[in-house]
C-alpha cells in the first residue's frame, strides 16, 4: 500500500489530503440533528435569513442558529449572499451530493462482498 | 433532495442455500477468509476481537480490528470495526467504529442476507473515503461496478 502511494507522486497525495479534510468537515457538519433540520428547511423552503430561521426554530436562540449556519458554511454545505440588510443562506446541492456519493461508493463495495459470499456458497457443491 | 437521511448502508442478496450453510460461510474463519478476502487472526465468538488483514487486490496488508458484538446462529452476526489503513501512531481504541449486521432471513429457495452498516460519522466516512482516494485501482473497480449497475 505505501509503495502504491509513492508511485502516485506528491501531487496526487496533496489532492487526496485536501479531499479527506473536506470530507471530514462535511460529515462533521452533517452529523448534528439540529444542523440537519436547518438544512432540511433550506431544502424544502428555499433560501432564508438568520431572522427567518430563528423565527421558525423557536427552540433555538438567534446565536445558536448563527453558530450552526457558520459550521455549515465552513463545510461548504450552504452559501450566503447579501440581500438587502441581511445575509440570505441557501443550500449548496453539490456538497450534499458528495456525502451521498461517499456512501454510495461504500455501498457498491458491500455489493461486491455479498456477490463473493453468494458465489462462494453456490459454486461449491 | 433528501438531506436529513441517516448515514447508513443497507444491502441484501439471496443465496440458494439454507441459513445454516450461509451462517457457516459467515463465521467459519477458513470460509470467511476465502470470500471476504482477509486473513483472520483468532476465532469468531461473541464479545471477542479478531484481527483481519486484507488480501483483496489493492488493499493487501491493511490490518484492522473487528469486535464481534453478537452471534445468534443462524440468524444474526454483528460486528464493529473501522476498516482502512491502520496507522501505528493512532490509538484506535478511541476511534469511532461502524456496526455491521448480517441478518439471515429464510426465503423460498434459500436465504436472504440483509447487510447493514450504521454509525457512520465524520471520521469514519472520511477515513473510508481515503481508502478509495489513495488507491486508483479501487476507483477503477468502483467505476466497473457503477458501469454494471448502469447497464
Amino acid at each position: 500500500m505505501p509503495s502504491r502511494v509513492a508511485d502516485s507522486g506528491p501531487r496526487v497525495r496533496t489532492g487526496a489530503k485536501r479531499r479527506i479534510a473536506g470530507a471530514a468537515a462535511l460529515f462533521a457538519a452533517l452529523g448534528d440533528p439540529t444542523r440537519l433540520a436547518l438544512l432540511e428547511h433550506l431544502s424544502d423552503r428555499g433560501p432564508a435569513s438568520i431572522t427567518m430561521l430563528a423565527d421558525r426554530f423557536t427552540a433555538m436562540t438567534r446565536q445558536g442558529v448563527t453558530k450552526h449556519l457558520h459550521v455549515l458554511a465552513a463545510a461548504g454545505v450552504i452559501d450566503g449572499s447579501r440581500l438587502g440588510r441581511e445575509r440570505v443562506w441557501a443550500l449548496n446541492p453539490e456538497r450534499i451530493a458528495d456525502a451521498q456519493r461517499h456512501l454510495e461508493v461504500l455501498a457498491r463495495e458491500w455489493d461486491d462482498v455479498l456477490s463473493r459470499l453468494k458465489a462462494h456458497i453456490e459454486d461449491s457443491v | 433532495m433528501a438531506v436529513a437521511e441517516e448515514h447508513r448502508i443497507d444491502r441484501s442478496i439471496t443465496i440458494k442455500a439454507p441459513p445454516e450453510r450461509v451462517w457457516r460461510a459467515l463465521t467459519n474463519p477458513a470460509e470467511l477468509s476465502t470470500w471476504f478476502k482477509v486473513q483472520i487472526e483468532g476465532e469468531l465468538a461473541p464479545n471477542t476481537e479478531v484481527w483481519m488483514t486484507s488480501t483483496h487486490a489493492g488493499f493487501e496488508g491493511q490490518r484492522f480490528h473487528v469486535r464481534i458484538v453478537e452471534m445468534s446462529p443462524p440468524h444474526r452476526l454483528v460486528w464493529q470495526w473501522h476498516p482502512g489503513e491502520v496507522d501505528p501512531n493512532v490509538d484506535y481504541s478511541r476511534e469511532p467504529r461502524t456496526t455491521v449486521t448480517f441478518a439471515l432471513e429464510p426465503v423460498a429457495g434459500g436465504t436472504k442476507v440483509n447487510l447493514s452498516e450504521t454509525g457512520f460519522d465524520a471520521i469514519a466516512l472520511a477515513r473510508r473515503a481515503k481508502v478509495f482516494a489513495d488507491n486508483s485501482q479501487g476507483w477503477a473497480e468502483v467505476l466497473g461496478w457503477l458501469q454494471q449497475y448502469a447497464e
